[in-house]
């Protein structure tokens, strides 16, 4: 089993960069070998809505970056992890340009799904998501906007479980 | 005699002047115009890679009486290169202080039929004006972006009609300084293309 750790994080923190360690020698302890990326210290450029993963190069972008290995590690892992520091109720911008190349994996067709249009998607196998928020104070209003950002996210990825999780 | 009071118009999408994005926001800005506003455009993918177009961003910004952030959904959020600016933006205003007060309002748009999907993006900028202490004004949703494909409001004609008279109505409202009314904000949020006419649109995981 595969999990794939993806560190959102905006600068080396050694109160988050413990945790980080902590939580994947627990995904290891469960026997997941365990990839962990942190994406500031990786190319990765913005997705350009343009549409060609679905219509030109079906399943790829265009974009010869990180992005691409990015998205074939994630429909290759049992887990993903999001791991960032919850900004304004969401995840970092550094967390957000690797799921924003996400996009080749799913299909450009509508299908319902919990009352709601969504994408249909490319692959069968689809990944749980366990998504860490942390912030320097406890915040409600964040931690709800947050919680449902991941459980959004879930229903869009086709994800079996989804866990947010606050520290 | 009263100073003109000046609106940014930040769009978050990578396809700039030709996107959905830009076309709503372009409209709302003409309609302010009218009521004597002065008008800037910012693309925001152009502004958050280097030190120099940074400055450039912090530049408008601290000139806008009122911001309006248009942009498309992405996986349930905003675009990263969005995050990203907010993110320095916020910074900027703890380090200079913030001097003035800005009022802001977001505009995001979606390629699906329902616009209540923007409901959680819209969130997180209502956040990052609290963070920045920026008056929040309100948050826009529509549905249904791949329709319009950034082509100018006026030139879409009846099947838009609801968002005209939305924008219309926002344009009044921020004119006057209030907050966009609740009835302004559903009516911009209703759908205006039938879901199986939309299913053969080719259209983004959000909007553009």
């Amino acid at each position: 089993m595969k999990a794939l750790f993806l560190d959102g994080s905006l600068k080396v923190d050694s109160d988050f960069t413990e945790l980080r360690t902590l939580f994947i020698e627990e995904l290891e302890t469960r026997g997941y070998i365990v990839e962990s990326i942190s994406l500031k210290d990786v190319n990765i450029a913005a997705c350009q809505g343009n549409f060609e993963c679905w219509v030109k190069t079906p399943g790829e972008c265009k974009i010869h970056d990180y992005g691409r290995d990015m998205a074939e590690k994630m429909v290759q892992s049992t887990i993903i992890v999001h791991f960032t520091p919850i900004t304004f109720g969401g995840y970092s911008s550094e967390l957000k340009k690797a799921i924003d190349r996400f996009i080749p994996t799913i299909l450009p067709f509508f299908v319902k799904r919990k009352g709601e249009t969504h994408h249909t998607y490319r692959y069968l196998s689809r990944a749980s998501i366990i998504a860490v928020g942390y912030l320097n104070s406890p915040d409600e209003e964040q931690e709800a906007i947050f919680k449902e950002l991941v459980y959004r996210n879930s229903l869009n990825m086709g994800s079996p479980i989804h866990n947010p999780l606050f520290t | 005699m009263t100073e003109k009071k000046n609106v940014l118009l930040l769009v978050g999408s990578p396809r700039g002047e030709k996107s959905t994005s830009a076309s709503l926001g372009i409209y709302l800005v003409s309609k302010l115009e009218e009521y004597g506003m002065t008008s800037e455009i910012g693309f925001i993918h152009r502004l958050v890679n280097r030190d120099k177009k940074i400055q450039e961003l912090f530049r408008m910004v601290e000139n806008a009486d009122l911001i309006i952030l248009s942009f498309p959904l992405y996986v349930d959020s905003l675009p990263a290169p969005v995050i990203k600016a907010m993110e320095l933006i916020n910074e900027e205003r703890d380090r200079s202080k913030g001097k003035k007060t800005h009022s802001i309002i977001a505009i995001c748009n979606n390629g699906f039929p329902e616009a209540s999907q923007n409901k959680t993006a819209l969130q997180i900028c209502r956040i990052f004006a609290r963070g920045c202490g920026f008056k929040w004004k309100g948050g826009i949703a529509l549905g249904g972006g791949g329709a319009i494909a950034g082509i100018p409001l006026e030139e879409k004609g009846g099947m838009v009609r609801n968002v005209i008279s939305g924008f219309d109505q926002t344009a009044h409202s921020l004119s006057m300084d209030q907050e966009i009314p609740q009835e302004t904000i559903d009516l911009l949020s209703k759908k205006f293309i039938p879901y199986p006419i939309l299913c053969i649109i080719p259209c983004s995981p959000g909007g553009d």
